[in-house]
């Protein structure tokens, strides 16, 4: 079974370590991968369903406050690009202050989400989102069938 | 004329009081200060002047007749003087012809023809100075006389010349020359005495019409005089009207000028003074700017403020209560009591600091957020917030006393934290209460505002730390006895003061608490007159 990845694009170690613990508490099978900040998101980004660069992923668990290029600029490029607009993207944060919730709407989020201070929660919500993103939303196929030409070549040995 | 006179010294004197000096005058004939004052002085010199007129006429006809009267004198003179000379120059003629008839002397003949001329000149002049027609028959009459008396001379001188001796008859003719110069003489006489009567009769006429003229003269005068006088009365009032009138003009002129001076003076002052209130609004309205500036960077940085509190506060703690969850979930069974005992703290520690900054922020967000004002059902949100706390109040005894509340207008999520915080307090602070008693009510008060009330039998305060009461992070109770963070009072006083509102309470150590918070009644929705309350929700 051809499970597409999880992106978690998030600059605190902590977060990522506590993330990548919630995520295997929820036991999903979805492989995780993690991105340090917004360039890297980026450069990956652009290489995305094309030789050599990743595929797909099932949904981009974006943070919104990192160094250099922040959460918002991401998904500011991810909605301005026809071929990956579609992609789902949850916006995770620390807070609800700030204008952060309407920009991130106006600029097409697909959710946002306040992590939760207890732990508790937080894993409740992280097991919620993964279950949902990865295994109950459907959503339509990339643009000019490059997933599937993608995919053709990830089969094959390299 | 003394009328015009004493209107003129009238004219250019100050009016003197009136009916005072004049009053003995003017008294006789108050009347006239009925008549209106131009038809009274029109009136009376009309009648002056007509008078004027008529005692003009009257005093040339005078004239006139003196003349006629000297004329008459002069004629009588003339017709006396004529007749004397007359019967002089006949007796020169009887005397010149008796002597020369007697003498033959012909030196005796000149008075008898000089007598003869002038006689005939004497006849003539009578003539023309007679006009009586009784005295001119008698002139008739005596010139016969004359004419016969001399016709008898010539006779008997022609007889002496033509004989040259004395004529026969002399006696006779001597005798009948006295006769006829004695009818003469008696003709004389009684043209004389009639010319004198005529004179005096004609004396005394003109006598009667002279007094008579005098009589009309002074009375016309005088009615002349009378009317003027009545001219000048009205002449008098009137300019002492006039005087009046323009010492009323010249006393409203200074009045005036006095008003224009003190109007321009106000005028004058209200532009320094409106230049001096710009001038203050421009300050003040630079130093309100300046402030608000301010104010807006202050907001701005608080707002910077709050968010970094939000963000970089939480993610640690989140990090610290994650790792210590992991730690609790992994390796619990590993750990000694004592450990146990400190990782529980640690956790409910975190949980405790999680709770104080969401409410931290809570309270920053209420002082910034803007009010929407809409009618809210205080009932509803009663109802709401009891349904809400139900889990905790599900196994205790509590009697709730509610009243209807009004509607009032406010925002609707903000008081919602009011009645939150209040109704979740009276809970907290009865929860040792075998049967909690919770109050909620409100009264209309008539200072324009409604007051809103919770009260419950519970713990209650000291009065004495009252104000403390309302403050952030205050707290009068133990954390031990009751949990809470110091906030919900604090928040309840931001809401209510943004509204417009007060918040007081009552209280005392183990006998209940009564909290109050008022809302002007421009927000609450009592519905006294629905168009005041439009044009409330409006502005």
């Amino acid at each position: 079974m051809n499970l597409k990845p999880i992106w978690l694009v998030e600059d605190s170690a902590n977060d990522i370590e506590l993330t990548v613990a919630a995520l295997e508490d929820s036991h999903l099978a979805n492989r995780l991968i993690v991105m340090r900040d917004g360039s890297e998101a980026l450069d990956r980004l652009r290489k995305l369903g094309h030789p050599g660069g990743d595929s797909f992923p099932a949904v981009i668990l974006l943070d919104i406050k990192m160094p250099k290029v922040s959460g918002i600029e991401v998904l500011r490029s991810i909605k301005a690009d026809p071929r990956l607009k579609n992609l789902p993207v949850v916006m995770l944060t620390s807070s609800r202050e700030g204008p952060d919730v309407t920009a991130c709407y106006e600029l097409g989020a697909n959710a946002y989400v306040v992590k939760p201070v207890e732990f508790g929660d937080f894993l409740e919500a992280l097991k919620t989102l993964g279950k949902f993103w990865a295994v109950l939303n459907e959503r339509p196929e990339p643009n000019n069938g490059q997933e599937g030409i993608h995919a053709a070549l990830a089969g094959e040995p390299t | 004329m003394p009328c015009f006179a004493l209107g003129g010294r009238n004219l250019e004197e100050p009016a003197p009081i009136p009916g005072e000096e004049s009053e003995s005058i003017l008294g006789t004939i108050k009347w006239f200060t009925g008549i209106s004052l131009s038809r009274g002085v029109e009136v009376a010199t009309l009648l002056a002047v007509l008078l004027t007129a008529c005692m003009a006429f009257l005093t040339w006809q005078s004239t006139r007749q003196d003349g006629e009267d000297a004329d008459w004198v002069a004629r009588t003179h003339v017709v006396q003087t004529a007749l004397q000379a007359t019967v002089a120059h006949a007796a020169d003629i009887e005397t010149g012809a008796r002597a020369f008839a007697t003498t033959g002397n012909d030196v005796f003949l000149e008075p008898y023809w000089s007598g003869q001329r002038a006689v005939v000149k004497d006849i003539s002049m009578l003539h023309k100075a007679i006009l009586d027609k009784a005295q001119q028959e008698r002139l008739n009459l005596l010139e016969q006389q004359i004419d016969s008396a001399i016709a008898l001379k010539i006779m008997i001188v022609d007889e002496r010349r033509r004989t040259g001796a004395i004529p026969l008859d002399i006696n006779r003719v001597f005798l009948e020359g006295k006769h006829s110069m004695d009818a003469v003489r008696a003709t004389v006489a009684e043209m004389q005495g009639s010319e004198s009567t005529l004179l005096d009769l004609r004396m005394a006429a003109t006598a009667r019409s002279r007094s008579r003229t005098r009589v009309i003269v002074l009375s016309a005068a005088i009615v002349g005089m009378a009317f003027l006088l009545i001219a000048g009365f009205f002449l008098r009032r009137e300019s002492n009207h006039t005087v009046q009138i323009n010492q009323q003009l010249k006393t409203l002129n200074v009045d005036l000028k006095e008003r224009t001076r003190e109007s321009r003076q106000a005028e004058e002052e209200t532009r320094v003074l409106n230049r001096d209130l710009e001038e203050r609004v421009r300050i003040r309205t630079a130093e309100i700017t300046r402030v608000n500036t301010k104010l807006t960077e202050s907001a701005k940085e608080l707002e910077a403020f709050a968010y970094s509190v939000s963000h970089d506060l939480r993610a640690p703690l989140r990090h610290l209560d994650g790792f210590l969850s992991l730690l609790s979930k992994r390796s619990y069974s590993n750990l000694d009591d004592s450990a146990k005992h400190y990782v529980d703290c640690t956790l409910e520690a975190s949980k405790r600091m999680g709770q104080l900054i969401d409410d931290l922020l809570q309270f920053s967000r209420l002082g910034r957020d803007e009010i929407h004002k809409a009618p809210v059902d205080l009932n509803d949100i009663v109802e709401q917030v009891r349904k809400e706390l139900e889990p905790e109040t599900r196994d205790r005894s509590i009697h709730w006393k509610l009243s209807h509340l009004p509607e009032v207008a406010a925002d609707q999520a903000m008081l919602r934290q009011v009645i939150e915080n209040f109704v979740a307090n009276a809970l907290k602070f009865t929860r040792h209460c075998p049967t909690a008693e919770i109050e909620i009510g409100c009264k209309p008060e008539p200072t324009g505002e409604v007051v809103f009330f919770i009260r419950d039998n519970g713990v209650g305060f000291d009065m004495r730390y009252y104000s403390k009461l309302f403050e952030i992070f205050q707290r009068l109770h133990g954390e031990q006895e009751f949990e809470g963070t110091g906030i919900g009072l604090a928040i309840v006083r931001r809401v209510v003061e943004r509204h417009g509102g007060r918040v007081w309470a009552e209280g005392a150590v183990g006998a209940g608490a009564t909290f109050y918070f008022s809302l002007p009644t421009d927000s609450s929705c009592i519905r006294r007159e629905s168009s005041e309350l439009e044009a409330n929700l409006v502005s």
